[in-house]
């Protein structure tokens, strides 16, 4: 039985480093589109459940897709300056995220945010050292937020300090980020404005993000562990969003935002899961020519 | 104005464009008596939550989800979940079969294309005509009511899209799906939480794209408790409240607010949005397996923290209704009560090691 896990993890890690070596060779730049072809035919094939090929029991199926995937939360704030939200529910919803995503994904970083304006607004130098949202594939956080009519902005632990959108160009350096799940009030909300707000973040390539049109409700970490197994099963990332943090708590009011050459591409982008992430196109800057959003109201 | 509409008129301080669900009368009217009648019974009796086995829910819902010549692989994912899946859907049971979802992504797919104004999408009356005529046909043998028990429709949501392009032009939004909740009473009394809920998303053609159902047997224990008042259990929820914001508030509630249409100030900068009392169920992924079934009080309560960057914070949860509540590991407002802290398996991860 051993030999079969050590087994199995044997192939899990040759799966990563095949999947990582691809994605870097793989990149191509054609008037401002990143194409990853080969890297979903990889990311597609390792799909497949680990258990077919070690003839596991059929119960232990584990799914494998590459994602890089870091955390970074915040409870509580230097001074007070913003407010707990108590019942440990930060720390519990990531810790829940980060350990459930981390058995089928790489779990890349688990960070708080002390000092990381800089993690969120400024181009990747260093790597999963630094906790930046463009050293990974998959950036999660949980803090409090609010937008204007021109940006969307999170609390760092840092008394008055926020990340904010308008500073924000993601998915252009470093790993490349491809979607940034916010556990946050009001970021996203999906009016005449949102543009506005996230155009930005969008023009360096991330393909979609992910938050609170409105208020999302503190009082049930659950829904970070259903988040991170819809998404290991393959439904659509912001289907596994709005559905895991709705359920939750009827009251949460969850959004999705994504981008596509036009509306009809935007709304097929919009499906797009674990198993086409990589195969996604990236659009940057004039490239995108539509906003999409859905949202439970 | 409904009490659902009075109390997210919280949207007044500071998300104001918010567009939250309708609730239906009779759970409007429950939320209200809440406020003045607590649970509204002198005795509450305390429940024991049971269950039965995945694979009999499987075997229960296959002929719903999966009829005809269907066919499909059934799949044990953990042990916590089976699986039933076939092309294009599946069928996700959990625990002791008594939690499960079944999605249809081929309906889901045709759900943007349906799109329609928000006047155009099915009413709640609507809504509850097509989820109940579902559940007779298609959940009976699962979602079975004992002595006493009602379903009774509780709310409806919808999912919107919406777009812009880069010229500057705003789509109107478009309602893609409607969704309805159903919850359960025991005499006349709801039950609050995530626990005995059945929610059915249908498109706008009326196809169903989804349904998930929390809802177990409730077994009497024998034994039973005298809930507080109102005003009591009110403070209690300003004081677990205040303790999880980090600022306890003394301050008398003054219930005239609510009846003028906005939330009522618990002091401290928290603002009361909902209060519902009834037996409290949180649900089976969310509770304590072994804690029984007891009176008690859902709220939602927001704090704003103004200046140039504005944030709010929602706060969910439930007080416990009776004196002495049971005790119950993973109910953190009775550790509260108690001059506990609620337990903390999980900390602070760290900083970054380079910045």
């Amino acid at each position: 039985m051993h030999e079969t896990f050590a087994t199995a993890n044997a192939v899990r890690e040759t799966a990563r480093s095949v999947v990582d070596a691809s994605r870097q060779s793989l990149r191509m730049t054609e008037e401002g589109m990143n194409v990853r072809k080969d890297v979903a035919a990889v990311a597609i094939a390792l799909a497949l459940p680990l258990s077919v090929m070690t003839l596991e029991p059929a119960q232990a199926q584990v799914y494998q897709h590459g994602v890089q995937v870091g955390t970074r939360c915040q409870q509580d704030y230097q001074n007070g300056w913003q407010v707990d939200v108590g019942n440990n529910d930060v720390w519990n919803r990531c810790w829940n995220f980060q350990n459930t995503i981390a058995g089928t994904e790489t779990r890349a970083f688990y960070y708080n945010l002390h000092g990381a304006e800089a993690a969120l607004e400024q181009a990747d130098g260093c790597g999963w050292a630094c906790g930046y949202a463009d050293s990974v594939d998959f950036f999660y956080m949980n803090t409090h937020g609010g937008s204007n009519t021109s940006a969307s902005y999170w609390a760092m632990w840092d008394q008055g300090a926020n990340a904010a959108t308008s500073r924000m160009r993601l998915g252009a350096s470093g790993r490349e980020n491809m979607v940034l799940a916010t556990f946050a009030c009001s970021t996203h909300g999906t009016d005449a404005y949102t543009w506005n707000r996230w155009y930005r973040v969008f023009a360096g390539g991330m393909v979609e993000t992910v938050g609170g049109r409105s208020t999302l409700y503190a009082g049930n970490d659950q829904s970070a562990t259903e988040l991170a197994n819809r998404m290991d099963n393959g439904e659509a990332i912001g289907q596994s969003w709005l559905e895991s943090t709705w359920y939750a708590d009827n009251s949460n009011s969850p959004a999705v935002i994504n981008t596509g050459r036009n509306s009809t591409d935007c709304w097929n982008r919009q499906g797009v899961n674990f198993n086409t992430l990589f195969s996604t196109p990236v659009l940057r800057d004039g490239a995108i020519g539509y906003m999409c959003w859905s949202s439970w109201n | 104005m409904n009490s659902k509409t009075m109390f997210f008129a919280a949207g007044l301080l500071g998300s104001a464009a918010a567009v939250h669900a309708a609730g239906f009368q009779r759970a409007d009217e429950r939320a209200l008596a809440s406020l003045t009648q607590g649970f509204g019974s002198t005795q509450a009796q305390v429940l024991q939550r049971m269950g039965g086995t995945r694979d009999e829910a499987v075997a229960a819902l296959r002929p719903a989800v999966c009829p005809g010549h269907c066919t499909a692989a059934q799949r044990e994912m953990d042990a916590q979940r089976s699986r039933l899946q076939g092309n294009g859907w599946h069928l996700d049971v959990f625990g002791d079969g008594t939690l499960a979802e079944f999605a249809d992504d081929r309906q889901h797919e045709r759900a943007h294309a349906q799109g329609v104004d928000a006047a155009q999408a099915m009413s709640q009356q609507a809504l509850e005509t097509a989820g109940r005529a579902y559940i007779a046909r298609s959940l009976a043998s699962v979602i079975t009511l004992g002595p006493g028990e009602a379903l009774v429709a509780e709310a409806t949501y919808s999912r919107v899209d919406g777009g812009s392009d880069a010229a500057g032009h705003v789509d109107a939004p478009k309602t893609t799906a409607n969704r309805i909740v159903f919850t359960r009473e025991l005499d006349g009394v709801p039950v609050v939480g995530n626990g005995s809920k059945v929610i059915l998303t249908f498109l706008n053609d009326g196809s169903l794209e989804s349904f998930r159902y929390d809802w177990p047997r409730y077994v009497a224990t024998g034994r039973t408790q005298a809930p507080l008042a109102a005003s009591t259990l009110l403070q209690r929820v300003q004081r677990v409240v205040g303790a999880r914001v980090g600022a306890v508030s003394a301050q008398s509630i003054d219930l005239a607010s609510a009846a003028s249409g906005s939330p009522l100030d618990l002091g401290a900068g928290i603002a009361l949005q909902r209060f519902e009392c009834g037996y409290y169920d949180a649900g089976l992924l969310s509770r304590d397996a072994s804690a029984p079934v007891q009176a008690g009080c859902a709220y939602h309560a927001l704090h704003t923290i103004g200046g140039e960057l504005p944030t709010t914070a929602g706060y969910s949860g439930a007080v416990p209704a009776a004196q002495k509540p049971m005790p119950d590991a993973r109910w953190p407002e009775v550790a509260l009560l108690g001059n506990a802290n609620p337990a903390n398996t999980n900390g602070d991860p760290g900083s970054a090691t380079r910045d």
